[in-house]
């Protein structure tokens, strides 16, 4: 059977019914499948858009190491990533805190520096010692970023690329 | 429910999101492009970018935004903004990308269907591995494919807007099922292979 134009014409009128969803989700999964979005294009896109709100400096990741032990199934993990930007450097290190959550220990090159811990839909702030030591407590996995303020309120802020806790 | 917004609608999800952002819920933004970058990126694909280029031309839609929010009065219009930013957005560069490429010839379609990426139904059809859809979708007119790809990352009752700020005339979708879906559904339905999947 060939479809007619008025048999066309007669559907084009019709409302929209479940079989019309039906045909919908699969094109979507042919699509999302076929021609998908890049995997981290969310985050890239977050990303550029806190820089540009925060009118932030991007600092630059100077160094980082991943160490992975691996025992059976198990492994410890320790990492350490520097950033600097602007004369100013801070280092991570991250330390497992079980369930899923990490320990995150700073030390940035100037003291009194105000840290914004970036996590997924939340954010949590605090400011250095006198050494430049700060901590985050229980971080949940996964990416991450900080935004870095001077006192010295005419100073840009400084953000961080994401890293993956 | 003919017109307007249900509230399982992209276009209220995106309208909640923008606006919990405006009033200083910074994940607002967040769940706003992760509900509709995958729109986004069908329509930047839609309009002939390639992947690349519709990286960056979805990007820049949201970095406008950035510049834009405070400008956008009906936070129910930021679903419609954004698809037509990207449209647009695909579009110059598609144009740019003419202009860059020197044609050996004047004839310009030539430049054109060249420097037009590989549509991303042809590459479907080349890996041979579709469905009875997707044998159908292809054959539609490229405006339909590009309604019904964009929609169908969408609810329904966000389908009349989406028609619309894709340029397409009112009436090409929703409440009824207007001519490209008319069509996809003739061709179906008159398919023996689409009655044993379906």
């Amino acid at each position: 059977m060939t479809p007619t134009p008025e048999h066309e014409h007669l559907l084009s009128v019709a409302p929209l019914d479940e079989v019309d969803d039906l045909v919908l989700a699969e094109l979507r999964d042919l699509y999302a499948h076929h021609d998908p979005m890049p995997g981290d294009l969310l985050d890239r896109i977050k990303f550029s858009m806190s820089v540009a709100s925060l009118e932030a400096e991007v600092a630059e990741i100077v160094s980082s190491a991943s160490l992975a032990t691996v025992r059976g199934t198990e492994y410890d993990r320790v990492e350490a990533v520097t950033f600097a930007h602007d004369g100013l450097s801070v280092m991570v290190s991250t330390e497992p805190s079980g369930s899923g959550r990490a320990d995150v220990l700073g030390w940035s090159s100037e003291g009194l520096i105000e840290v914004e811990l970036r996590e997924r839909g939340r954010t949590r702030t605090t400011t250095t010692d006198d050494e430049g030591r700060f901590t985050f407590l229980g971080v949940e996995r996964g990416l991450v970023s900080f935004v870095l303020r001077r006192t010295d309120a005419d100073a840009p802020p400084i953000i961080t690329p994401a890293i993956e806790l | 429910m003919h017109t307007g917004a249900g509230p399982d609608s992209l276009a209220m999800q995106a309208a909640d999101a923008f606006r919990a952002f405006r009033d200083g819920d910074p994940s607002g933004m967040s769940t706003l492009v992760d509900v509709v970058t995958p729109l986004l990126w069908s329509v930047a694909r839609q309009q002939g970018a390639g992947r690349l280029s519709a990286e960056d031309v979805v990007q820049n839609t949201w970095l406008k935004l950035v510049e834009h929010a405070p400008t956008i009065a009906d936070p129910q219009s930021v679903l419609k903004w954004l698809i037509v930013t990207t449209k647009r957005g695909a579009w110059a560069v598609g144009s740019h990308a003419h202009r860059e490429a020197p044609g050996t010839y004047d004839d310009v379609r030539e430049v054109e269907t060249g420097e037009r990426a590989a549509s991303p139904e042809a590459a479907v059809l080349a890996a041979e591995d579709g469905s009875v859809v997707w044998d159908h979708v292809a054959e539609l007119p490229e405006r339909c494919r590009t309604l019904l790809r964009t929609i169908a990352f969408a609810e329904r009752p966000d389908y009349a807007q989406i028609a619309e700020a894709l340029g397409m005339p009112v009436g090409s979708i929703g409440p009824t099922r207007g001519r490209c879906l008319a069509k996809l559904r003739a061709a179906l339905v008159a398919d023996p292979r689409w009655e044993m999947s379906s």
